[in-house]
């Protein structure tokens, strides 16, 4: 584990030394890097378009925030991602409050749409509804682990748990996935 | 970590199929702009900093040299010696009362004069 978190960080310790140094072009690059997953993420999680853009705004400007301080973390990626839980749980909470508000007792359409492009099909609706019946835990494993593209020993970093539980929570989230969408088959 | 069973893979595979949304153009456009308008307001903050110490050092400079100068001036400088009238007022009695035609002003100046020179 501790290997491959160095190695992880010396990926992107070029990067982070020139963006401690306020190079805008390393920011640049760290975006390029990370975006598209951490924005997978958040909208797996959160289920609409413009609260995963805003949470991935919030994750780059509390990163631009710690600035210097970056030559601490550890594992660049383990931390955004545990920036982005964070910030989902803020915004999910915000959500769910303004639902309350609002009386909306369902989600918005744009929740329960897929952005099914050449290759959305039905059956890709029928994973995506198995995916939402997983426990929370579970599902959240899966979709660092498939989104974010993170390691176990990563993802353990982000939730907080040792690696053997997050790749054991995968392993059962598949297993449920498997029985699942076999079940709809027959 | 053990490698998952064939179904089980093939589940991965699925659930790694999904389609998935591609952030905005618009988004990293707005990040970049916010990050450099945040370097720039760094920038400044820093050189605000730095101009704000310049200031306070040469304040403190010439603080400390203002109290030395002070210092200095009361060691070695010594202060007046103070005119006394009492003896001004003696010696113009005594003048008037030694010279018969001198007036009271001429005998007050001759002996401010004196004391002055002997101060």
């Amino acid at each position: 584990m501790r290997a491959a978190r160095v190695t992880n960080n010396d990926d992107h310790s070029d990067i982070t030394d020139r963006f401690r140094r306020g190079d805008l072009t390393a920011f640049a690059e760290l975006y390029d890097r990370f975006a598209l997953r951490l924005y997978r993420v958040a909208w797996r999680m959160l289920g609409n378009y413009g609260a995963a853009e805003d949470a991935v705004q919030e994750v780059f400007l509390a990163l631009l925030k710690v600035g210097a301080r970056l030559e601490k973390v550890e594992d660049v990626p383990a931390y955004l991602f545990c920036c982005l839980r964070r910030v989902v749980g803020r915004l999910r909470s915000q959500h769910e409050r303004y639902q309350r508000l609002e009386h909306l007792a369902q989600r918005g359409p744009e929740n329960i749409a897929l952005p099914l492009g050449s290759n959305g099909t039905i059956w890709s609706e029928r994973v995506l509804q198995a995916l939402r019946r997983l426990p929370p835990e579970q599902e959240e494993v899966v979709i660092l682990k498939i989104e974010g593209e993170l390691t176990f020993a990563e993802i353990s970093m982000v939730l907080g748990i040792s690696a053997n539980t997050a790749a054991s929570r995968y392993r059962y989230a598949l297993d449920k996935l498997r029985e699942d969408l076999g079940a709809e088959r027959e | 970590m053990q490698p998952l069973p064939t179904e089980l893979t093939f589940v991965e595979r699925m659930v790694k199929s999904l389609p998935g949304p591609i952030p905005p153009a618009e988004l990293r456009a707005r990040i970049l702009e916010k990050a450099r308008m945040h370097l720039e307001n760094q920038r400044r903050i820093q050189q605000v900093r730095l101009v704000t110490f310049a200031a306070a050092g040469i304040l403190f400079l010439c603080m400390l040299i203002a109290f030395s100068q002070g210092i200095r001036l009361k060691v070695t400088v010594l202060p007046p010696k103070r005119l006394d009238y009492a003896r001004v007022q003696t010696m113009t009695r005594e003048t008037q009362s030694l010279v018969d035609e001198m007036s009271l002003d001429q005998a007050r100046r001759e002996a401010l004069r004196l004391v002055l020179a002997s101060l």
